[in-house]
């Protein structure tokens, strides 16, 4: 299954110029790049919903919000790899960051007489020309913006990676976390501390009192309702016993989903096999022809227009007027 | 090399989803998880849990008294234990001390201030307390007996906040005599504003309290050297006497704090008087602790 042709366009025809060997390795390195954004949404919209169901404890809620975080991290990731999708092909970047040098030539030239397959011709044997020229992929653009870019770039991942690691951590933990939220409601010390009236002069104790009352009301579903996910109203305190009780493993965890997370991005921006890869070799010379061929093209209606103007027009009508 | 990259990093993606995805089973995540930390943090709702062991007491030789005459002036505290043993204490107070705990007696409205205040001024005393507790290797309740004779060991003064209050007579004796450390215990000091309590640095240099000025300097002592203590008040006893927390059952007289803490009473206003003894009142509860 070509999932690479979905998100990134990867498509058959790009490759009839390459061994097969080398288009299946393309396909390859961008279906697993495709199956890891797919993972990494899939994990976001899930987290959606985890969080849906702790705030809101209603299952409708909880896959509107499961289907906005998926978009956002749909959207937001794309931006991230595509901003990374760069030929490293020099040559081929430079043609197709400014043509003029390719064009340059034409203004002077006589087309009016160019056919559409002189045309084409031409554009496939320049198209020819830049991909045997264009053989080694050397990344050297290197600019002190990019060190800025990179890392909004990465803090946006790891924001993602903290918001779905708490999500999951809440998931696969929810059976221990609902069993010491039971604790606590049933502790006599907290419901005690709970009952006691407010003293004067003790904010400490005023604090516990009104902690202990805030928490056993957080534990305790609306009326009529029960909970979904979680036994406790409050997202804040699921995570809090959450974190007391996973200690260090929570931080594990939580590096664990950075690092799942960054994966791709480090792929994309490290393997040679995406910037320096065939296919986008072979899509930066598809948009060149394209631009070279609607180039000549427009250039030879041009100048027959001219010609056209030149010869047909009245521009003595336009001194009579005056 | 170039593909290198890719498979690695393409291994450790699969590897990291692998065993997050391991955490789904049960085996692997029981042991991750552990809610102590929770019960930990259930137990600081726990008003009446005893205190911390009591603040190690530092020694301190007694014979490197620093005579600065400029700044401070010397007073001798001495008493009768209760096994009749006779103690005296050197120490050091600053010039201006009474003055100072005057004004701010006069100012404050509950006994917190008073205590907070005054233990700055006793710091010495306290200290040399401290010391001399450390030396003869006192037990916990020895050293609760120790501080408590001190005060104990002081004739009784009733102590009012009116300005022409004295002489009178009270339902638990007659005071007739003036505001001075009187052996009949007889003494009468007025216009104690403004509720009738000297602070615990007033007493220490007066050697004149009733009740709660005897139960706030137990108190101020106590509390700096790390005992669980209060002042115990009973409205209907119109008495004031130090509550002990955290020494197991001290007899049947005992107080709580608003939060159900049981305080042992001590009562401080004669030296026959031992913790344990029965106090009278039912409404004792913790003022100050």
């Amino acid at each position: 299954m070509n999932l690479g042709k979905y998100i990134f366009g990867v498509r058959e025809e790009y490759f009839a110029k390459v061994s097969i060997k080398e288009k299946e390795r393309q396909f390859l390195v961008f279906n697993n790049l495709t199956l890891m954004y797919f993972i990494m949404v899939g994990f976001t919209a899930l987290s959606g919903i985890v969080y849906g169901l702790v705030i809101f404890n209603n299952w409708i809620y909880a896959i509107g919000l499961g289907l906005f975080f998926g978009a956002i991290c749909f959207v937001l990731l794309l931006l991230v790899f595509f901003l990374n999708m760069t030929t490293n092909f020099q040559e081929l970047y430079l043609t197709m960051t400014d043509m003029n040098p390719l064009f340059e030539p034409y203004y002077s030239k006589d087309l009016k007489s160019l056919s559409d397959e002189v045309a084409l011709a031409t554009v496939e044997e320049e198209k020819q020309k830049l991909r045997e020229t264009n053989q080694k992929a050397t990344f050297d653009y290197f600019h002190l913006s990019s060190v800025i870019t990179s890392t909004i770039k990465v803090v946006l991942i790891l924001i993602i990676s903290a918001v779905v690691a708490n999500a999951m951590e809440l998931l696969f933990f929810k059976n221990s976390i609902n069993q010491s939220l039971n604790q606590i409601k049933n502790d006599p010390t907290i419901k005690i501390c709970a009952n006691v009236k407010k003293q004067e002069n003790s904010d400490d104790l005023n604090g516990k009192i009104i902690l202990a009352k805030w928490t056993l009301n957080m534990l305790e579903p609306e009326q009529g309702q029960s909970f979904k996910l979680i036994n406790s109203q409050s997202f804040l305190l699921a995570h809090q016993v959450l974190d007391m009780s996973l200690g260090p493993w929570k931080i594990l965890l939580d590096v664990a989903f950075a690092l799942l997370f960054l994966t791709p991005f480090i792929l994309l921006k490290k393997s040679n096999e995406y910037a320096g890869g065939i296919f986008l070799k072979e899509a930066a010379l598809v948009d060149i022809a394209h631009s070279y061929l609607f180039f000549l093209i427009a250039e030879r209606e041009r100048q027959k227009i001219k010609v056209k103007i030149e010869q047909e027009y009245d521009y003595n009508s336009i001194i009579t007027k005056k | 090399m170039k593909r290198n990259f890719f498979d690695v990093s393409n291994i450790v993606f699969w590897i990291l989803l692998s065993l997050i995805g391991l955490f789904i089973l049960p085996y692997l995540k029981e042991p991750l998880y552990n809610d102590g930390r929770v019960k930990e943090w259930v137990k600081l709702f726990d008003t009446i849990q005893p205190k911390p062991e009591p603040i190690p007491i530092i020694e301190e030789d007694s014979s490197k008294i620093i005579n600065d005459t400029l700044n401070y002036t010397f007073k001798v505290w001495d008493w009768h234990d209760f096994n009749g043993e006779w103690h005296s204490i050197k120490f050091k107070y600053k010039k201006g001390a009474l003055d100072e705990a005057i004004i701010n007696r006069e100012n404050s409205y509950n006994y917190g201030p008073l205590y907070e205040h005054d233990k700055i001024l006793l710091s010495d005393l306290i200290d040399k307390i401290k010391s001399s507790i450390k030396n003869r290797k006192l037990s916990h309740m020895d050293a609760l007996e120790y501080v408590c004779s001190s005060i104990q060991d002081i004739p009784y003064t009733l102590v009012l906040p009116e300005m022409n209050g004295c002489p009178c007579e009270q339902k638990f004796g007659s005071f007739s005599a003036y505001c001075r450390v009187q052996s009949d215990g007889q003494g009468c000091c007025e216009g104690v504003k403004p509720f009738g309590v000297y602070s615990p640095f007033e007493f220490v240099y007066h050697e004149t309290g009733d009740c709660d000025t005897r139960a706030l300097l137990a108190f101020t002592i106590l509390k700096e050297m790390g005992f669980d203590v209060a002042v115990m008040v009973s409205t209907s006893q119109h008495h004031s006497v130090l509550g002990v927390a955290g020494i197991g059952k001290s007899g049947d007289s005992y107080g709580r704090n608003a939060f159900g803490k049981k305080y042992y009473l001590w009562e401080l206003t004669a030296d026959w008087w031992r913790f344990g003894n029965s106090v009278e009142g039912y409404d004792w509860f913790a003022e100050l602790e």
